[in-house]
């Protein structure tokens, strides 16, 4: 069997691959180059905001860091981050599947995805867009000279290919099963796929609109949220966390999943609670559309709307709470082996945990009066974004790696990365809690000197972070040429249809149409999962 | 408050101040709660379950309904508890008292703050209240989205354009307290911000009687309106003039009439002189404002 990389090797047959695992891998090499970019442009932040003066850059020059920094990592990052990548080349292989359902819509995924990435760069080039990500009208409509429709039509495009991968990954997951994989035998990262490709496809639309409503009055002076035209200011706000609420979620779930399938893997036992995991990411997926006024409470929305969204965000934060507690009850009774995907996936536990808990003090509202806008819904976010989801996104990265490529990569380096990037990670987002409790605004360029010690820190702890994220990425790459060799099932994983495929595995994934009953290689959770999808 | 070098705790200087951290602490309790104990087991299993150790591994539990259900319905009635107190203490916060002592008008512009005071006092960047009295501030903006925040007093309400926005407090504390713009609202949004000074109401009633507007007040405004921020605060190559707390006042003086007798190293001599320009008193003003600047 040759593997879908020693295929035809061409630049062509690369760029015109209809192969998922490939496809992975343009979205996998695109999206680290956005992450390159958009850390760039943190390190440039952290330097600046190491001294309370506004001394390294220009106030024009930060807040257009801080707009790239915050556009890139979001819609050029994290959302396609674990989906895209890890998503594209799992998805079919964990069902059992030879590809995704519309192979060709996957590509023009991916060019759309990059087109969209261009126009951002582009407006990056021209002079970059000073708005925050979140566009809030009349500044950005009105009052703005920067490049906010071309950085608006760069978001607008790329949320085409959230809409194709969500739509493709919904079908293939409806219609792909292999036979006997049933809803409640699926590994639970599809699940989580599955719970985000519903937010894409729902609430990228809005996004969409939006941007048009933006380019529409900027354009046009058709008043739609500036005042002086007669527009309302707060619309926009609506509409756009109507949009954002739920794409947190969509930069959350994925990364749930990837650790819902390391756990257990390296606790050596089924992950504990499997249906209330799965059926919480839906739930999340769901009531994530329901709470986008909680990001409103000082904006001057009615105090009562106020009151309603209070209470609808207290409830979305339950699910997640029930998955943190599955996942710790899935240690008990294990044989925990702490190799490096496994630090990572409790690197995010426990970091998802703080952010989570976190979000209460701000769904709290009288608590979020003082802290909204301030640095401590920076830390919350980070601490969910960099600390849950990136972590989780090396997590599976580190334990697909070998699968993907068929090497290994050199664990005592993969160990110590996770270990400085979770130590890094704490230094540089911790103290902004606290400089948050004290009242530091977020977006500023300069600041007042009593809170120089925590920006200190800060800066401090995100050199570390620095070095955290460098290290994997030479010595990922290192391994891809050097590394030796990975058998079919490197870590003793006792479930998953991917380890049961050769590494890196065939073009056409399956030689043969899996058929679950046959499998005898240890499958014992995919049992026992049937076991309980039977009880439900 | 502080802990050696690290403050931990912002002052408490208005009425609702108090409510505010306490319902802080209270979901501070409960998050803490949760956080540790799911610490807790976790290294505990990671310690007790570690690969190769002889503990009990039996017939590992796939699943316990009752316990499912357990932490459901806790950490939902929990959170409920949290929203109400929150919530309550909200609607204090946001709910207008009948009456009010003083009513400040405030507007909000790129990139500074007006206060207007009933008496016709006008102030820049700096807020004069009485202490123990009831005030509200109503306030708009006149271009894009700020947003008023007194930290030491837990208030904070967006300002917008084209409709009024109101906060309310009571002053609890005399003293000088910072106020920022919360809201990104373009190029110099961080320096968008300034002082709150609560008196007592006596020095409160001399000081809007007198119009003693303090000089680094009128320093600030001269700053503002002959462009001098355009440059030192804006995109030119312009010194930032900050720390300049123990600048010599000839020297100061020097660099506005006579910008180009010394120029700063690093700097283009593309200061304008203005001499003639500004009266003495109005070079004072500035020099005050000047060696205020943090
Ligand atoms: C056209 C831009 C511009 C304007 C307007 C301007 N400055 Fe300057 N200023 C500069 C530059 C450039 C320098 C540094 C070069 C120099 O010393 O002449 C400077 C230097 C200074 C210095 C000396 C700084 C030091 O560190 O020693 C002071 C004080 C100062 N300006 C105050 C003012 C004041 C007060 C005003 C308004 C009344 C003002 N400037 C208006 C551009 C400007
Ligand atoms: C566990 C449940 C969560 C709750 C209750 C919660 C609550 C909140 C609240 C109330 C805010 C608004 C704060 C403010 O602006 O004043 C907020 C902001 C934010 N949250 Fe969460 N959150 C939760 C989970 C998440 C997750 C999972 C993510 C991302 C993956 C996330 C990302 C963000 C972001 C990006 C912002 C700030 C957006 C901005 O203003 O730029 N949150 N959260
Ligand atoms: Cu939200
Ligand atoms: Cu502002």
């Amino acid at each position: 069997m040759t593997s879908y990389l020693s295929g035809p090797v061409s630049w062509k047959a690369w760029l015109l691959t209809e192969d998922h695992k490939r496809i992975a891998w343009l979205y996998l090499i695109s999206i680290s180059v956005f992450f390159v970019i958009g850390g760039l442009a943190a390190t440039l932040m952290r330097l600046e905001l190491a001294t309370p003066a506004g001394d390294l850059v220009e106030a024009d020059i930060y807040n257009r860091l801080f707009t790239l920094h915050g556009t890139v990592m979001v819609w050029l990052f994290l959302i396609p981050a674990i989906p895209n990548t890890l998503g594209n080349f799992l998805l079919p292989l964990m069902i059992g599947a030879r590809d995704v359902a519309f192979p060709r819509l996957n590509l023009l995924s991916w060019y759309v995805f990059s087109a969209g990435g261009l126009l951002v760069l582009w407006s990056l080039l021209a002079g970059g867009v000073d708005t925050g990500w979140t566009f809030y009208t009349p500044y950005s409509t009105t009052y703005t000279n920067s490049h906010v429709i071309l950085m608006a039509a760069g978001i607008f495009v790329t949320g085409f290919s959230s809409i194709f991968t969500g739509l493709n990954f919904m079908v293939t997951i409806h219609k792909m099963r292999a036979p006997g994989m049933t809803w409640f035998r699926m590994p639970l990262f599809c699940w989580s796929l599955y719970a985000t490709s519903l937010i894409m496809v729902l609430a990228t639309p809005v996004l969409a609109c939006t941007l048009i409503l933006i380019a529409a009055e900027r354009l046009f002076g058709v008043g739609i949220f500036d005042p002086a035209l007669g527009g309302d200011p707060l619309l926009f706000q609506h509409l756009f966390w109507f949009y954002s609420h739920p794409a947190v979620y969509i930069m959350i779930l994925p990364g749930m999943g990837v650790v819902s399938e390391i756990l257990p893997c390296f606790a050596g036992r089924p992950v504990f609670g499997y249906a209330y995991i799965a059926v919480a990411s839906l739930a999340i997926a769901v009531l994530g559309f329901i709470v986008w006024g909680h990001h409103m409470f000082v904006s001057g929305q009615s105090l009562y709307a106020g009151l309603i969204f209070s209470f609808l965000s207290f409830l979305v934060a339950v699910p997640s709470g029930i998955k943190v507690f599955n996942w710790t009850a899935s240690l008990y009774k294990a044989s925990i082996r702490l190799q490096t995907p496994m630090l990572y996936a409790l690197g995010f536990i426990g970091l998802f945990t703080i952010g989570g808990l976190t979000g209460l003090f701000l769904a709290t509202l009288a608590v979020d009066v003082h802290l909204h806008d301030t640095y401590f819904v920076v830390a919350h976010f980070h601490f969910i974004m960099v600390g849950g989801m990136l972590m989780a996104y090396l997590g599976g990265l580190h334990f697909w790696w070998p699968k993907m490529t068929g090497r290994l990569y050199h664990e005592g380096l993969g160990k110590m990365s996770a270990l400085l990037i979770f130590l890094g990670f704490n230094l540089t987002f911790m103290p902004q809690f606290l400089l948050g409790y004290l009242g530091m605004p977020r977006r500023y360029h300069s600041y007042p000197p009593e809170f120089q010690l925590y920006n200190l820190l800060s800066s401090a702890g995100a050199t570390f972070l620095a070095v955290g994220y460098l290290l994997p990425l030479t010595y990922l790459t290192w391994s891809l040429f050097r590394g030796t060799r990975s058998e079919e099932n490197p870590w003793d994983a006792h479930h998953g249809l991917e380890w049961a495929a050769s590494s890196p595995p065939p073009a056409h994934n399956f030689v043969e149409p899996p058929r679950l009953e046959d499998l005898d290689w240890g499958m014992a959770p995919l049992l026992t999962s049937v076991r309980l999808g039977g009880a439900l | 408050m502080k802990l050696g070098p690290f403050p931990i705790w912002p002052q408490l200087a208005a009425s609702e101040a108090g409510g505010v951290d306490f319902v802080t602490l209270v979901v501070l309790g409960i998050c803490s709660f949760f956080a540790l104990a799911v610490l807790f087991c976790m290294v505990f299993f990671l310690v007790l379950y570690r690969q190769g150790s002889p503990a009990d591994r039996a017939a590992p539990p796939l699943s316990n309904n009752r316990l499912e259900i357990g932490w459901i319905v806790l950490p939902t009635l929990l959170s409920l508890g949290l929203f109400w107190v929150g919530a309550r203490e909200y609607y204090r916060l946001y709910q207008l008292p009948e009456s009010t002592d003083v009513t400040v008008d405030v507007v909000g512009k790129q990139w500074m703050w007006i206060a207007h005071y009933s008496n016709g006092t006008k102030e820049i960047n700096r807020l004069h209240l009485p202490l123990g009295k009831r005030v509200t501030l109503r306030m708009i903006s006149q271009d894009v989205i700020h947003s008023l925040f007194i930290p030491d007093f837990r208030v904070k309400h967006d300002v917008l354009p084209g409709r009024y926005t109101y906060l309310w407090f009571q002053p609890t504390r005399v003293g000088q307290f910072r106020l920022f713009c919360a809201e990104f609202c373009g190029t110099s949004h961080a320096a968008m911000g300034g002082w709150v000074e609560v008196m007592t109401p006596e020095d409160f009633q001399r000081w809007q009687d007198g119009g003693q507007v303090d000089p680094v007040q009128r320093g600030k405004l001269l700053f503002q309106q002959h462009g001098c921020q355009g440059c030192h605060e804006g995109s030119v190559a312009a010194p930032r003039l900050q720390n300049l707390a123990k600048a010599d006042e000839d020297d100061l003086r020097r660099s506005i009439v006579d910008p180009n007798a010394e120029v700063v190293p690093g700097f283009q001599s593309i200061m304008p002189s203005y001499a003639g320009r500004l009266n003495e008193e109005q070079i004072l003003d500035l020099i005050a404002y000047l060696r205020s600047r943090p």
